[in-house]
């Protein structure tokens, strides 16, 4: 039964899977036309036989479903192919960047669910007051400003304003370590982060605190509550114990549907502060076309976020006695 | 009932019930005029200590770094196969080349002992080649390296298989590259071909043979993604390849055994910056020495206290261009509109270039005369001279029979003066100039109407020509022969002449100025071209932009010129830091 129920839900995660790339596929090639990755077209030497000879190499002149034919045989025995633009194995470009990028989204999850806690909490508790007024305040602002113009401003508060007034940065703006360090310091790496992850966490914190603050005003109107209070339990240990500790549980929850966007959710943030991340990449490769790299990260990350539904539905039903196999 | 209450937020409760919204006024005013006074009592404080630049007799520091910024990631190591300057700036650094640039663009000696002259008949060159130039391997650097750069591109064995960008001109053009001696290479032409110094030789980098032929053989077609391409381990240059964080940066580390001499620098970081406003915020907090600076931010970096900027004419010349083959079956308005001179010439005056350079330049740029940039010899002040004359242009388009109809636009014999202008989105400033255009033709009677197209259909209207009037920028090398794929008509519909523009003379007089090496005879030939074309305006110069940098304080002797700014860098290896770091 349940061997059957997973069957089913494999076989809709490789229907998916087909189904992301090839619109991914379609999109870029109806919107790139003829052009070819990694041409230099304002070269005045530029002569029509090179760019042919180029589109031959890459296979482009071939019908799509051809093309597209050849990428999928090729994925499936685990080849993803080469850029288009600098040769090298879209797996390694891949693999050298996704660290960066877990890096930089765990760090924010980290930073949002260690600040939306206690948000959320004194929220919840000040109900009503003015403190829970200035944080809902703060919460909605965070959630409506843009995270690239929250980055330029950390930029400048943190960065290029101390940088002209005192003669030096407080915290450095780009990049996720000292090029000449090397990237192995681990304080200089986490100097690195503290911006954009503020930033990226920002975000998180925003929608989170509310969250919290929800779950614990439903909470502290429980019944064992009540119960608790009434047996003469000290206030502090009803909050910080036994309610919060219920009123977490929707936040695991929703820190869990964050996990798909680890790999992607940090375009902007990366961008912004020259993150060497996989977002960045993957966009700045979709602009200049390398057909090859961004069908191999959108690809890898499609196989993520449906492996993790694929999981979370198995172990639902597994965990889960109400769930039917049906 | 009661609840315990929490001290600590109790605190932070009073707080906020207290602060009034006058005492809120009253003490953020007082922050800003204390943080103004520290902050202007701080660069009393620095200018008092003497920051500024340091006296020119300061003694040359060793050591330390410099960190560069670009806006895109280098995309090979291998000369070969270079196309873009993120790619060449680092290649200069680590491959010596063969003949080197001033800033001027003339041709200086590199590996190559002095910069041959051609033989008699123009068809030969002889380089004689310095005798203590090494790999960083120890392997003498010599003739066959030469010759072997040369090979991949043009010699047939190969270079149907490698597929280098420049492999068709060199086919054409060469007839052999031989190693007489250890160091001595002669270049046979098929024909005589007076850019070939300018175009082939500067910069070009001999490759190490004893490194490279075995891989070449091996996989051919694989050639331009050999690992070495990505991480050249054996260089000649005055820095070596350190290392190569993708999209991050590129270090290169200091060559003690240059043949022209260690560089002052220890180490120098190429970092790649996600965009123009990113470079000058890392420049001002130091995260970055030096890099470029976009025209829109020019003034914005005039305050920075930690930045020296520097600015001259480079070789980029912005244009329009009309669709002008009668016989263009796309060209809507070819046939009909532009295949009259003075339509053309009209809608020239129409537009404001001095306010154009001013304003989406932000004064950057000056306007363009010719079909050559500032920067070329050839450039010819002979030429038809169009000022802004809107009232002019109207009465130049009444006398071609193009009269105001009841809507405000211009009709002749049933055919409306409208028409689109292309350019390719996402680059600000063309939208801007593009915009520009559209309302300055707009004022007299000519309806056109912008329409910005993704940069892959941009590039397919050099084939297509579907188009009416088409803007872009070039930015030319140093031989005026560039111009060629311009504007004569066997290169319509196969490289930049977009426009269909033909005219015999201007072929012929193009193709003379080729084949003869008498730089006099050259100018004149040029100097007639410019004549026809600027009268004929199959195109129409905008401005000549302005290369902007800014360079920390800290830095010495950076000094890129137009073209010594990229690839081709003989000052770099005297450039040193004043901290030493």
């Amino acid at each position: 039964m349940l061997g059957r129920y997973v069957a089913r839900r494999a076989l809709v995660a490789v229907v998916v899977l087909l189904g992301v790339t090839v619109i991914t596929f379609g999109l870029m090639h109806s919107t790139g036309g003829d052009y070819v990755p990694g041409v230099n077209y304002d070269n005045p030497h530029l002569r029509t036989e090179t760019i042919t000879a180029i589109r031959h190499e890459y296979g482009l002149d071939q019908p799509w479903w051809v093309q597209y034919g050849l990428w999928l045989w090729n994925v499936l025995h685990l080849d993803f192919g080469r850029s288009m633009i600098d040769g090298a194995p879209v797996t390694d470009h891949i693999v050298q960047r996704l660290p960066n990028t877990l890096e930089l989204t765990v760090a924010a999850i980290l930073f949002g669910v260690a600040l939306s806690i206690p948000a959320g909490v004194v929220s919840a508790l000040r109900r009503g007051e003015r403190l829970d007024h200035s944080l809902t305040t703060m919460s909605v602002a965070g959630f409506a400003v843009p995270e690239f113009w929250l980055g330029l401003m950390v930029i400048l508060l943190f960065g290029v304003i101390p940088a002209q007034r005192l003669g030096v940065p407080l915290l450095p703006t780009s990049g996720a370590y000292d090029p000449l360090a090397g990237g192995f310091d681990p304080l200089d790496r986490l100097t690195h982060l503290v911006l954009p992850a503020v930033v990226l966490g920002f975000a998180y914190l925003s929608v989170w605190s509310r969250f919290t603050r929800s779950s614990m005003l439903e909470v502290l109107s429980q019944d064992y509550v009540r119960t608790a209070r009434a047996k003469g339990m000290g206030e502090r240990r009803v909050v910080y114990v036994h309610a919060l500790r219920n009123a977490i549980t929707p936040l695991v929850t929703l820190v869990g549907l964050e996990l798909p966007g680890l790999v992607s959710g940090g375009l902007v943030v990366e961008v912004v502060f020259g993150w060497p991340g996989i977002g960045r990449f993957a966009y700045e490769r979709a602009i200049a076309f390398d057909y090859t790299t961004v069908m191999g990260i959108t690809t890898f990350a499609a196989v993520l976020v449906v492996a993790g539904n694929l999981l979370a539905d198995v172990l639902y039903a597994v965990l889960d006695p109400r769930v039917s196999y049906s | 009932m009661p609840r315990e209450r929490d001290a600590g937020l109790d605190g932070f409760e009073r707080f906020l019930e207290e602060w009034s919204r006058r005492d809120f006024l009253k003490r953020s005013g007082g922050a800003v005029a204390f943080s103004l006074f520290l902050a202007g009592g701080m660069e009393a404080v620095l200018a008092a200590c003497g920051g500024g630049a340091p006296a020119a007799s300061q003694n040359v520091k060793k050591g330390g770094h410099l960190t560069e910024g670009t806006t895109s990631d280098p995309t090979t190591f291998n000369y070969a196969f270079a196309q873009d300057t993120a790619s060449t700036i680092p290649i200069g650094m680590m491959f010596a080349p063969l003949l080197d640039e001033k800033a001027d663009g003339t041709p200086i000696p590199a590996l190559a002992k002095s910069v041959p002259k051609p033989s008699s008949d123009g068809l030969t060159y002889k380089f004689d080649l310095r005798q203590d130039a090494k790999w960083s391997d120890g392997h003498d650097l010599t003739a066959d390296d030469v010759v072997f750069f040369y090979q991949i591109q043009y010699d047939p064995k190969y270079a149907d298989l490698v597929n280098a960008p420049q492999a068709p001109d060199l086919k054409e053009k060469v007839k052999s590259v031989t190693a007489v001696d250890k160091y001595t290479v002669v270049m046979t032409l098929n024909q005589v071909y007076a850019p070939w110094i300018d175009n082939y030789c500067v910069a070009a980098t001999p490759l190490p043979k004893h490194i490279l032929q075995e891989v070449l053989d091996k996989a051919p077609k694989d050639f331009r993604n050999a690992t070495y391409n990505f991480g050249p381990t054996v260089t000649s240059g005055a820095f070596t390849f350190g290392r190569w964080d993708k999209t991050s940066q590129v270090v290169l580390n200091a060559n003690p055994k240059f043949y022209g001499g260690r560089p002052n620098l220890d180490q120098y970081v190429i970092k790649n910056a996600p965009d123009s406003i990113a470079i000058v915020n890392q420049l001002k907090t130091g995260e970055l020495d030096v890099g470029g600076i976009d025209p829109s931010l020019w003034e914005d970096t005039a305050t920075a206290t930690n930045l020296n900027r520097i600015k001259f004419t480079g070789p980029g010349w912005e244009w329009y261009g009309y669709q002008v083959d009668p016989n263009n079956p796309k060209g809507r308005a070819s046939g009909r509109i532009f295949s009259d001179k003075s339509v053309r010439q009209a809608l020239y005056m129409a537009v404001d270039r001095q306010k154009l350079a001013d304003r989406v330049y932000f004064k950057q740029a000056v306007p363009a005369t010719s079909i050559l940039p500032a920067t070329s010899w050839a450039l010819s002040s002979d030429v038809p001279k169009y000022q802004y004359d809107p009232s002019k242009a109207k009465a130049m388009l009444d006398a071609a029979g193009w009269a105001v109809g009841a809507d405000g636009v211009r009709a002749k014999g049933g055919v409306k003066l409208a028409f689109d202008i292309i350019t390719n989105q996402g680059n600000k400033t063309r939208e801007s100039v593009v915009q520009v255009l559209a309302e300055s033709w707009k004022a007299i009677g000519a309806n056109a109407t912008v329409k910005l197209i993704t940069f892959s259909e941009y590039t397919k209207t050099r084939q297509t020509l579907d188009f009416d009037v088409v803007m872009g920028g070039i930015t030319y090398a140093v031989d005026p022969s560039d111009i060629n794929s311009m504007y004569e008509a066997r290169f319509i519909g196969k490289s930049a002449n977009r426009m269909g523009y033909r005219n015999s003379q201007v072929d012929d007089l193009l193709e003379k100025a080729v084949i003869t090496t008498d730089r006099a005879k050259r100018k004149d030939l040029y100097v007639q071209v410019q004549k026809i074309v600027m009268e004929d305006m199959p195109v129409g110069p905008l401005v000549l932009t302005q290369s902007l940098w800014g360079i920390n304080k800290r830095v010495q002797n950076f000094t890129p010129g137009p073209f010594n700014r990229f690839q081709a860098r003989p000052w770099l290896k005297d450039v040193w830091v004043t901290d030493g770091k």
